[in-house]
């Protein structure tokens, strides 16, 4: 069987199926490509166990098959080409590349030596891609990184009738971002962030088609199944803990602080929490930090309000700039307590009131 | 023959009730006892107040409350005694880099050579105690000798703000004349042996046959005997920041499934927690220690991007690091969790958690 493809094609889907299975692993059969061709169409897909892949795009084809061979020497070597269209002639043994002025022969596996995967036509709910990206950009950096942190380690998805939420959270902050649209299917379920990094790369213009089953997200959209192995456990009751009440709460606009505490953390202690302190008073945020090479200090001009004159925090500072990160424009940021308090604070994105983050301030005293 | 030393020991007054007291108006000139109020609850330290009717360290609160009712009985917070036991660390250690602590409230100094203030110990001892004032708003007393024991019973001689000195000319009738119980390391039972054997005095204790003392009670007698004839050479040890802490185990019989280290390993972090806890440090590093059957010693390490003190927190870690990084097989001897990168609490911001409900949702 035969088959020619615009090499940007090829290199570019398979850019995205590669990224996912893993250059070397335990099991060989893991690092490999499958191949499908079939009338008008090749489709390329892999696993790391957490993700399946494929993709599908349209070629000039001539007879159907299956084949396997290492993802990431074809990769480099499709990538190296150098015509803008690719020949493809799959033997029994052997795979017949060439492109422009240079040809090679790629040694075949058989393709049962490949993951066996199965990608579900039953997908039942659907969700706008670029708000699904928007709303899993917007949470994704409150995921916890270390690998005792268990289901914290994962990204939520809860699918409602009528709404979708995305919520993130390491113990110390957490981010939601809400959707006033169902999805057609319903569930909470947790997706390591890991996967949904991959899947917001993946996802483009138009629909996701989505389908729930045991264990597992199945995803669809431009071209690409994905199916995304779920997390066991589940989050804790956040709707609970977000305060209601706030003594002091400012309006600023969210690039401007956050560049404000960009700037003044450059004095922050690194290894002490890299703490900042905000005071506010009379309409005026001050953002202070003090350490081993010096002090700094920045004033801005806020909107105050709130029952209390004024109030006086510490944060770690790249909690309140990740905090900040997803907000274009003004946010209010709600104090809830200071000092031995450990309340959290609040930033609600004034321009999308989609986004809600909370950061635990630190206790100081 | 060396010089002769120089050794002052400051014991705060009152400490934790103290502390309550400074840093709440309400409680002033009224009886406090610093402890737990529960039905099992005991007193850890009682204000003067309180002690003038009767109420002392390690009573039950039930009796303390018979002895005065009028006694306000307050939970502790050790996070603001340690932040005075800093203050008041700084201030020796502006003295002389040979302190001792003993305890938050408690050290001796070796001020042979002091860093700064005058020769004389015994206006050294006086400085100590205004700058601790200035510090803490708090009162100490001081004893001042030759020796950690005579520094020692010299400090508890005149409480509250006493100031006591036995200079080497005074040190022998001094020792002389103090009851075998004032002595170290005798309690009522050793002071029973004593009286039995006819010695109730320092004197009786210099006089004693050293052999016949150290038959009666071992190394305590010798330790005893040499005291009470003025011997007294142990150093003041300054205390070195320990670098790590751990507790370890090991299985009378091997231990092969993880539902059987669990428990074990929960344990070792339990107790690991209370020793932070107690020594008010938190940690960095977590290492978990497996031996094999075979001998095999197995260690393994995470630095953590911010400080662990809680047992579910150490936990963690340690689970990951004794079941999930690639384990030796077979089965295990020996289970162990050590924290390094330790600091003390009280100089330190904390990162806390968001206040989630116990259970999942």
């Amino acid at each position: 069987m035969n088959a020619h493809v615009p090499k940007k094609t090829l290199a570019d889907t398979l850019a995205h199926v590669e990224r996912i299975i893993p250059s070397r692993s335990s099991n060989p059969g893991l690092s490999l490509l499958r191949i499908d061709t079939t009338e008008g169409g090749i489709e390329l897909s892999g696993s790391n166990m957490d993700i399946d892949i494929r993709a599908r795009f349209p070629a000039d084809t001539q007879g159907e098959g299956s084949y396997a061979l290492p993802a990431h020497v074809f990769s480099q070597v499709v990538r190296a080409l150098p015509g803008d269209l690719v020949e493809l002639e799959f033997g029994d043994k052997e795979l017949d590349l060439s492109s422009g002025t240079f040809a090679t022969k790629l040694q075949l596996m058989a393709p049962s030596s490949a993951p066996q995967l199965a990608f579900t036509d039953d997908l039942a709910g659907a969700l706008d891609a670029s708000a699904l990206v928007k709303a899993l950009g917007s949470v994704r950096y409150a995921a916890a990184v270390a690998d005792y942190q268990a289901v914290f380690r994962g990204v939520k998805l809860e699918l409602g009738a009528t709404t979708t939420r995305a919520v993130a959270t390491d113990g110390f902050r957490l981010a939601y971002y809400h959707l006033e649209t169902g999805s057609g299917i319903e569930g909470d379920v947790v997706v390591p962030a890991r996967s949904v990094d991959e899947l917001t790369r993946i996802l483009g213009e138009g629909e996701a088609q989505l389908g729930l089953s045991e264990g597992q997200l199945s995803v669809r959209s431009g071209g690409f199944d994905l199916n995304l192995k779920l997390m066991d456990g589940t989050f804790p009751d956040y709707e609970r803990i977000i305060p209601k009440t706030f003594p002091v709460a400012v309006t600023i606009d969210a690039p401007k602080l956050s560049e404000a505490v960009a700037r003044v953390a450059l004095m922050a202690d690194k290894t002490a929490n890299n703490r900042v302190d905000l005071f506010v008073r009379d309409g005026v945020l001050q953002i202070t930090a003090e350490g081993s090479y010096g002090r700094s200090q920045e004033s801005l001009d806020v909107l105050q309000e709130g029952s209390d004159p004024e109030i006086a925090l510490a944060y770690n500072a790249k909690y309140l700039i990740d905090a900040l990160g997803p907000a274009a424009g003004d946010v209010r940021l709600s104090f809830s307590g200071g000092g031995p308090s450990s309340s959290p604070s609040v930033v609600a994105d004034l321009g999308d009131p989609s986004y809600l983050a909370m950061v635990v301030p630190l206790r100081t005293g | 023959m060396e010089a002769v030393r120089k050794i002052v020991h400051v014991d705060m007054d009152a400490f934790y009730a103290a502390v309550e007291q400074r840093d709440d108006a309400a409680l002033r000139g009224r009886p406090v006892a610093v402890g737990g109020s529960g039905t099992r609850g005991v007193v850890m330290t009682a204000s003067y107040e309180a002690r003038r009717f009767g109420v002392g360290s390690a009573m039950p609160t039930a009796r303390a409350l018979r002895l005065c009712p009028e006694l306000v009985v307050v939970p502790p917070r050790f996070d603001a005694y340690r932040r005075a036991s800093a203050e008041i660390h700084a201030v020796f250690t502006s003295i002389t880099d040979l302190v001792e602590p003993l305890a938050l409230d408690e050290a001796y100094l070796d001020v042979t050579e002091p860093k700064r203030g005058p020769a004389s110990a015994t206006l050294l001892a006086r400085a100590i105690k205004a700058d601790i004032r200035r510090a803490t708003g708090l009162t100490a007393s001081a004893g001042v000798s030759t020796g950690k024991f005579l520094a020692k019973v010299a400090s508890g001689y005149r409480k509250p703000d006493g100031l006591t000195v036995i200079p080497p000319e005074r040190a022998q009738a001094f020792l002389d004349g103090l009851a075998v119980e004032r002595f170290h390391g005798v309690g009522p039972r050793t002071a029973e042996r004593l009286h039995a054997a006819g010695l109730r005095t320092g004197a009786d204790l210099r006089g004693a046959d050293p052999a016949a003392l150290e038959a009666l009670l071992g190394k305590l007698g010798r330790f005893l005997f040499d005291i009470a004839n003025g011997i007294d050479e142990r150093p003041v040890v300054a205390d070195r920041p320990r670098k790590s802490l751990g507790a370890e185990t090991t299985f009378p019989h091997d231990l092969h499934r993880r539902e059987e280290l669990e428990p074990v390993l929960e344990d070792l972090c339990q107790e690991v927690a209370g020793r932070l806890e107690r020594a008010g440090l938190t940690a960095r590093t977590v290492t978990v220690k497996l031996r094999t059957a075979d001998f095999k010693v197995v260690t393994r390490s995470r630095t953590l991007p911010g400080d662990v003190s809680d047992a579910a927190g150490l936990g963690a870690v340690a689970a990951v690091l004794a079941f999930e990084v690639d384990r030796p097989q077979g089965a295990v001897r020996l289970l162990g969790v050590t924290v390094s990168g330790l600091r003390p609490r009280a100089l330190q911001v904390v990162q806390p958690t968001l206040p989630f409900p116990a259970e999942p949702s």
